[in-house]
């Protein structure tokens, strides 16, 4: 302890700890962050209660980007919602048209031929491969990590040239359309298709290298985050978070209720039944 | 009434007869309507009854019958992970007393769902401990998603400056 010196009048002067907590006004800080915070991928608002660096009270206002797309689809055709289902998530624009498609047609009551449920599925699963190659690498870039984002990316380029030479379009396919899809593969495609899923193995085999396992990654995540499964049902949270809750595999089929799952189930029906060759002999396709 | 094989629907029409208005199950999805008054001890028995264990509240939303009485439909969709089934719930509420009791104290899903309700539909949820606009900014005046509110109306918080 530092030597003190006496006070004037020769009393004895105070300990020293008094003086620190003596007059010591805390209080919580409010603090706005965003609407457009460059550490979040798009416009949220975060009202922030702090107490020191703790979060005690979390307000979160998602309305920035609110787009009205059920409003604009009021006035519209059935036909004429498919675009918008294109921007719900720009990284899987494909499966969002597939999830509008598949509920018009059970209302409809149509069944597409087969060989549009596989290419349905195709493109689903393109789809979804350059969703996750996406997020994994974005995950990976908020923990400082840049190189296995640009691993990512690259590897998420080539799904989107294949979904280019699908429908034409990189980003917002409007490819899946009600009973059926926008039109057939281009000549090319299969062995494009080969030759772009080597190159994505490669890259994925780069990225677990460099984060599977590697200390940082693992040190930064682990314990964060968790939830418990009776949380994820109470909050109705689905999807890998769901499943990452339970070792039971029944339980992972019962969540896996995307829509690419019941094209294939409906397809492997299709192929299952003798009629399917006419079926799909039929014209399964608009004109391009 | 029938219940369509469903071991929801059966169950809410040995407890609940007289509220439980109507059932179908048009494209195999299990559906019943009910009075609005007995909402909330309906939920409570589908989420705690054994055998029916809807331990998740997909979601919540309405329908604007205009022209209709009562005008608006409240829709609930319920999964249950365990026995891997779904039901779905309606229930009608009148134009001139859009309110209903919040599904909030049985299922925390509810909470952000019914604010989106009461934004978009201006159905106000009896209970619910914070009900704000969720997309909307506050001086934001009407519901844009009932039907008559007009697709071209515009209502910008700041005006368009020269």
């Amino acid at each position: 302890m530092a030597m003190r010196l006496p006070l004037p009048g020769g009393q004895p002067a105070p300990p020293l700890e008094d003086d620190f907590e003596r007059d010591l006004h805390t209080e919580h800080q409010l603090l706005n962050m965003g609407p457009s915070h460059p550490a979040t991928h798009g416009t949220v608002k975060f009202l922030i209660e702090l107490d020191g660096e703790s979060i005690v009270d979390l307000d979160i206002q998602v309305g920035y980007l609110h787009r009205g797309f059920e409003k604009e689809c009021e006035s519209g055709t059935w036909y004429q919602a498919i675009p918008y289902t294109d921007r719900l998530n720009y990284n899987s624009a494909i499966l969002a048209n597939l999830g509008y498609v598949l509920a018009v047609e059970k209302l409809l009551g149509i069944e597409p031929p087969e060989r549009c449920q596989w290419l349905r599925t195709l493109g689903g699963e393109l789809s979804r491969m350059g969703d996750h190659l996406t997020r994994c690498g974005a995950a990976c870039l908020e923990l400082a990590a840049m190189t296995p984002f640009l691993y990512g990316i690259e590897a998420r380029e080539l799904t989107w040239d294949l979904q280019e030479m699908l429908c034409g379009a990189r980003v917002t396919s409007n490819y899946i359309r009600i009973g059926g899809v926008k039109h057939d593969l281009v000549p090319g495609f299969p062995a494009k298709c080969r030759d772009g899923i080597a190159k994505i193995r490669a890259l994925l085999r780069d990225f677990d290298d460099v984060i599977t396992g590697n200390r940082i990654f693992v040190d930064r995540l682990k314990g964060t985050g968790v939830i418990s499964r009776e949380d994820c049902l109470r909050w109705a949270v689905t999807g890998p978070i769901l499943s990452s809750t339970s070792t039971s595999r029944w339980a992972r089929w019962a969540t896996t209720t995307t829509a690419i799952w019941c094209a294939s189930r409906r397809c492997s029906r299709a192929c299952a039944s003798s009629s399917s060759v006419s079926r799909s002999s039929r014209s399964w396709a608009r004109a391009p | 009434m029938e219940h369509f094989d469903s071991l929801a629907l059966r169950r809410l029409l040995e407890r609940f007869p007289s509220a439980v208005q109507a059932t179908h199950a048009a494209f195999g999805d299990a559906t019943a309507q009910v009075e609005r008054g007995s909402l909330l001890e309906i939920m409570r028995l589908l989420r705690d009854e054994p055998g029916l264990d809807f331990e998740m509240l997909s979601d919540v939303t309405a329908v604007d019958w205009l022209g209709q009485e009562p005008r608006f439909e409240l829709v609930y969709h319920l999964y249950s992970v365990k026995q891997n089934h779904r039901v779905r719930i309606k229930s009608r509420v009148p134009e001139l007393e859009p309110e209903i009791a919040s599904l909030v104290p049985l299922w925390p899903s509810a909470d952000w769902m019914e604010r989106e309700v009461w934004d978009l539909y201006g159905i106000r949820f009896r209970g619910h401990p914070d009900l704000r606009r969720i997309l909307l900014y506050e001086e934001f005046e009407g519901h844009p998603l009932r039907k008559d509110y007009p697709k071209e109306k515009r209502q910008p918080l700041v005006g368009p400056r020269n």
